[in-house]
């Protein structure tokens, strides 16, 4: 709870009309400032700690992560994780450019699991970092010579990103070519219905979702037509508002897990990428949720959550904390109590590496083959449709050819 | 790694393993085997796809906006 909550209690009581007649004006202003200097207590032992900036996609896990790790056990006095929600390419450049994160706020999870607020204070130490990104880091800045050598991209869980439209628009696909035209021309594009460019909604050249999809269609981030919105939510607002009475001009784009958690006001389009004769769509059915398009590289916009932060020459990051997190970030270390990384990563409409068949190495770029060690597939779908198909078993023996017992299912090699 | 990924967007092109070694004319003995498991199923369900399965966006609907088959460039920044 914030040092400032008592207070911001009261003025939530006096906007709904009960402010007191003998109070005036000026003083009302003097509790507004006062509630405004007193929104949230200093961050505590900041240096100890870990902080994460960048992509909001993460903060779900982060929020999961964050409580259990905050409990103190018998060896450790218990790790906080602080976590500045931004976009991707601030992910980025706080790790690649350390001067530019300058956080005035940050937040943080207790052990109860609540999301509080603190103040930064002057001279904290910031330096264990990790900066998220849902974009390869030269989707963010320019890198001719790669990353430098005293920074690595971790690739985490991979997320797909989609053009959605309102539920009452007829529209079910979009080609990389037909995109190409709505978002490069904006309300020039010529292809109806998507000539209007007041609901052809995009964010920004920050966003990771913007990033990922222009390098799928061929136009660049910072020259996409349409109307930016500020976030996801106000993304979503902007398509239900046009979906009573221009639904079919209407277009945007958002993260599996937003137009997923939205499937009952929008669609999701199928995208038939260059080259491709078949639109698909990320799951096999439009109600399903399991990602296989996704996971054996049919629906081509996907990539992994990066991960950066500042390694020594073993390249193992220089801060211990940060190698705790990111290890349990990527599913590496042995699972903590409590926490099933898989379960928690299918209700965030994301896919873990032991789920992917297919694997790339820079934005939109072709596809490899990909064998996780302790394959997953199964077990995701299971964990994002309720069920799945797979043969249970208990052990190898029990599995067929060329196949192996992993999570609890028979996983083909 | 070209080879693979044109490879991978042939099969997704709906051709499947048959088609693909065809229309890229290379002896199927020196496809990867273990790559072609790995996509095996892309390629089942590519073959379903190519049975009527296929949700395809009507390519008419921009052939008037090409410039000799080809993408326009860009507009010009303001």
């Amino acid at each position: 709870m914030s040092a400032g909550s008592s207070s911001g209690a009261a003025l939530t009581s006096w906007r709904r009309g009960r402010v007191p007649a003998s109070l005036s004006v000026s003083a009302l202003v003097c509790l507004w400032l006062l509630e405004s200097s007193a929104l949230a207590a200093p961050c505590e032992n900041i240096g100890d700690s870990v902080i994460i900036t960048g992509s909001s996609a993460v903060e779900p896990i982060l929020a999961e992560l964050g409580q259990l790790l905050s409990v103190p056990t018998e060896s450790s006095d218990g790790l906080r994780i602080y976590y500045q929600g931004a976009g991707s390419c601030t992910g980025v450049r706080a790790v690649l450019e350390p001067a530019t994160f300058q956080p005035q706020t940050l937040y943080y999870w207790d052990a109860t699991g609540s999301r509080i607020e603190c103040e930064v204070t002057t001279g904290d130490p910031l330096d264990a970092r990790i900066g998220v990104s849902d974009v390869f880091p030269a989707s963010c800045a320019a890198l001719p010579n790669g990353l430098p050598t005293n920074v690595v991209d971790f690739q985490g869980p991979v997320q797909a990103m989609m053009f959605v439209v309102p539920k009452a628009s007829s529209e079910v696909t979009l080609s990389a070519e037909a995109a190409y035209f709505i978002y490069g021309f904006g309300s020039a594009s010529g292809l109806a219905p998507w000539t209007d460019e007041s609901v052809i909604l995009r964010r920004n050249a920050e966003s990771g979702t913007q990033s990922m999809i222009a390098a799928a269609i061929g136009v660049p981030a910072s020259r996409w037509k349409g109307t930016e919105t500020s976030g996801t939510s106000a993304l979503l607002e902007a398509l239900l508002v046009a979906g009573s009475g221009r639904a079919d001009s209407a277009i945007g784009i958002l993260s599996a897990g937003a137009a997923d958690e939205n499937r009952a006001t929008l669609t999701t389009l199928a995208y038939q990428d260059a080259g491709q004769a078949c639109a698909v769509l990320p799951d096999r059915t439009a109600q399903s949720n399991e990602k296989e398009n996704v996971r054996t590289g049919k629906y081509p916009i996907w990539g992994p959550l990066h991960f950066l932060t500042h390694v020594d020459t073993n390249r193992r990051p220089t801060s211990a904390r940060v190698e705790t997190v990111i290890s349990f970030l990527l599913g590496t270390s042995a699972p903590l109590p409590g926490l099933d990384l898989i379960q928690l990563e299918a209700a965030q409409h994301i896919v873990p590496q032991c789920a992917m068949r297919v694997t790339r190495s820079y934005e939109a770029g072709p596809l490899e083959p990909h064998a996780p060690a302790q394959p997953c597939g199964c077990y995701y779908e299971a964990a994002a449709n309720g069920s799945s198909d797979c043969e249970p078993c208990v052990a190898t023996r029990d599995c067929g050819e060329n196949s192996v017992c992993s999570y609890g299912y028979c996983e083909a090699l | 790694m070209q080879r693979i990924s044109v490879w991978v967007r042939c099969l997704l092109a709906c051709s499947g393993i048959a088609g693909c070694v065809q229309a890229l004319g290379i002896e199927e003995a020196h496809v990867d085997p273990t790559f072609v498991d790995d996509l095996a199923e892309s390629s089942a369900l590519a073959s379903s796809a190519a049975e009527g399965l296929c949700l395809e966006f009507d390519k008419g609907r921009l052939s008037h906006l090409l410039e000799d088959g080809r993408l326009p460039p860009l507009p010009e920044s303001p």
